[in-house]
């Protein structure tokens, strides 16, 4: 079934230049996706327009068949997609553990404090923080945990769709082979539609669809 | 739930600027509440004096209107007289009425006291053409006044004049009691007991014998009654008597009294004062006497002038504390939109972040107002406890001089009235009065800092404040979309 489909989709920032041309693609659950591309071809503006943080300057991004731009966005990036930003996006003044319990929080996930609180500390196990840096500012994280304490806030509402910008790009070989790893569980043991930008060989070994954005064009590796 | 403890959380986070905006609600809410409080007590002096001083009227005769009329309205005219004055002061308009009347009378037995026998300022040359009644008016050397109600005696009331010897006439007595200045006492070795025989000028066969019950000293400036030179019209020859020997001496002198009043003056030596429950019910009261008799050609006169005259300090004071209380608002509010603006841009980026991960305008909006609420909430419980303190202090200050002088005014009353305190006490609706006669600790119970009412208001127009700041704060930032933000950041 799609649930993310992208139909003519095209978008520019000053209305001269185009940043994608009528791109096209469908997203489906219990499938890895990785979209690959220089810097600046306009991967992460995709993953606004996906995450509706953007609107197309023409075409339709629907998400089960509605055009996003219609619907409710708060509730879709709260509720239906998680998000893993490339500069992470976390808040600075809360710890790992409070940066996850927002994100539930905001969903607005039907588990008491507790259990959310225990949600949150397996996640953050999961993606290889303990509990004493689960309770740390994340500032006092480095780039890498942060990175993982955005991975853990992106799964703390059981998305169907995650939506991961270079959420690599700042760990080492083994935490990235952990993280692609857990994301790959997620698309095919939890059918989420996992969409991972990336420059790394590795996700694009472990994506079940490799896409190609260059010069405004999406096209499917063959 | 969680908006409001993440408000909570960020109130702590950001302590600094939470206190500098803690500080300026706390001195709004301090100068408004004591603005409010001097409004306030300022009204309730104002109410007080209005009370205290409720609208008199009074008619008088312009003797030129009368001889300018036509000879229907002269022979029509008729005189105010006490049964008319009775008649009009027999309204529910009105809350007293009182009047006086006046004649002027002769003796053989005592020499009136001459202005060459006193002690004249410089600037002051006595008239000698006028001086021992050379002009034959039929105007004897003594003014005798009496009071239907003699707790309206001005001169009395206000400490011009003052019993030092004896006690205050009984107009209920039909003795023929009279009290008699100082001067006029020394002028002829006068002392309380001894009698006097008066005649009316024009009759000096028939006597009345008066007996002197009380001496009273007169400080009235002598440039104020030395009117021609006639010694009746120097107060120090002013005799006061009861109602019921003046009543005699008229009656039994009618025509004369008539004739020698009216060549002067149109006036039969009646004069009243109407004391109106309400001054809105003024020209109602005008028509209602008019319609009982009162003729046309007697002009109106109230002591209105006096009244507001009185009251403007007061009234200026409350009226600058409320401009004052609207100045804070407007410069509070705009210095508070301000600080949170500055406030909330500095929190631009937590904003891009909380609305890419999905949380909603509102509850963004939400978030930040309650912190600016609670913050605003904390001030206002310390800046009205503070308020309420001081504007207490405030009040007692404004107050208890009002009182105290209230208090000792009418001390000064029953004392001047020779320690005859029911002479000095006319019905009265004064606030300080009831304060004073039904508490001991009269500040304690002029309680208007603490007025519930008072505070309610502030506290939702503090708050509202608060809140309209904190909202256009908001606005300036949530028209950003989270995409922008978190481009800018990045």
């Amino acid at each position: 079934m799609n649930i993310l489909k992208i139909d003519n989709v095209s978008f520019s920032y000053d209305k001269e230049k185009l940043v994608l041309k009528n791109i096209n693609a469908n997203f489906k659950t219990g499938i890895i996706y990785g979209i690959f591309g220089r810097s600046g071809a306009g991967k992460t503006t995709l993953l606004s327009l996906l995450a509706g943080l953007e609107t197309p300057s023409s075409g339709i991004i629907s998400y089960k068949d509605q055009d996003i731009s219609k619907i409710n966005n708060d509730k879709y990036r709260s509720t239906n997609m998680g998000i893993v930003f490339q500069s992470f996006n976390l808040l600075p003044h809360l710890t790992a553990l409070e940066n996850v319990i927002l994100s539930m929080n905001i969903s607005n996930i039907k588990i008491n404090d507790k259990e959310k609180k225990a949600l949150a500390l397996t996640l953050l196990k999961k993606v290889g923080l303990d509990e004493t840096k689960a309770k740390r500012k994340v500032l006092q994280l480095s780039g890498g945990e942060q990175q993982r304490v955005s991975i853990a806030r992106a799964l703390s509402y059981d998305a169907e769709i995650i939506l991961a910008d270079e959420p690599t790009g700042n760990l080492d070989r083994d935490t990235e082979e952990d993280i692609i790893n857990l994301l790959t569980k997620l698309a095919h043991e939890e059918n989420k539609c996992v969409i991972i930008i990336s420059h790394s060989e590795y996700v694009k070994k472990a994506s079940d669809k490799v896409y190609f954005l260059a010069n405004g064009n999406l096209k499917e590796a063959q | 739930m969680y908006i409001l403890k993440n408000a909570l959380l960020n109130m702590t986070r950001r302590k600094g600027k939470n206190i500098l905006i803690g500080i300026i609600i706390t001195i709004i809410t301090i100068s408004s509440c004591i603005s409010l409080t001097i409004n306030k007590s300022g009204n309730l002096l104002v109410t007080s004096y209005k009370e205290s001083s409720p609208l008199e009227v009074s008619f008088e005769l312009n003797p030129m209107d009368l001889r300018q009329a036509s000879d229907d309205d002269k022979t029509n005219f008729k005189t105010m007289d006490v049964d008319l004055v009775k008649s009009i002061g027999d309204s529910k308009l009105l809350s007293d009425y009182f009047y006086t009347l006046e004649v002027s009378m002769s003796s053989n037995e005592i020499e009136a006291v001459d202005f060459e026998k006193l002690e004249l300022p410089d600037n002051v040359e006595p008239r000698k053409e006028f001086k021992n009644n050379k002009m034959n008016l039929n105007i004897g050397n003594y003014r005798f006044t009496s009071y239907s109600n003699f707790s309206y005696l001005d001169d009395f009331l206000n400490g011009t004049k003052k019993i030092i010897d004896g006690e205050f006439i009984d107009n209920e007595s039909e003795e023929k009691q009279i009290i008699i200045s100082e001067d006029l006492s020394k002028e002829n070795d006068l002392s309380i007991g001894d009698t006097i025989k008066f005649y009316y000028p024009t009759n000096e066969k028939k006597t009345y014998k008066f007996t002197i019950v009380g001496i009273y000293k007169d400080t009235s400036s002598i440039e104020d009654n030395s009117f021609m030179g006639l010694s009746a019209m120097n107060s120090r020859n002013q005799i006061y008597t009861n109602l019921t020997s003046i009543n005699k001496i008229i009656n039994d002198n009618e025509e004369a009294v008539e004739t020698g009043y009216k060549r002067m003056t149109n006036s039969n030596g009646l004069t009243a004062r109407f004391i109106l429950k309400d001054e809105d019910n003024l020209n109602s009261f005008i028509t209602e006497a008019k319609e009982k008799g009162l003729s046309n050609y007697y002009n109106t006169k109230t002591n209105e002038d006096e009244i507001i005259a009185s009251l403007k300090p007061i009234q200026n004071i409350s009226d600058f504390s409320f401009v004052f209380l609207i100045v804070i608002l407007i410069v509070g509010g705009i210095i508070l939109a301000v600080l949170n603006i500055i406030n909330i841009k500095d929190r631009k980026y937590e904003i891009g972040i909380l609305r890419a991960i999905g949380m909603s305008k509102i509850k963004v909006t939400a978030q930040l107002i309650s912190e600016t609420f609670l913050v605003a909430l904390i001030s206002l419980i310390i800046g009205t406890t503070i308020g309420t303190l001081s504007s207490q202090k405030v009040t007692n200050i404004m107050l208890k001089k009002e009182v105290t002088s209230y208090q000792e005014k009418q001390n000064n009353i029953d004392d001047n009235f020779g320690g005859k305190p029911n002479f000095g006490n006319r019905p009265s609706n004064n606030t300080l009065d009831k304060v004073i006669n039904n508490n001991t600790n009269y500040i304690d119970s002029l309680n208007v800092s603490t007025d519930l009412t008072t505070i309610t208001k502030l506290f939702l127009v503090s708050l509202l404040l608060t809140l309209i700041s904190g909202i256009i704060a908001v606005s300036f930032v949530t028209k950003y979309e989270p995409n922008k933000i978190l481009q800018d950041k990045t």
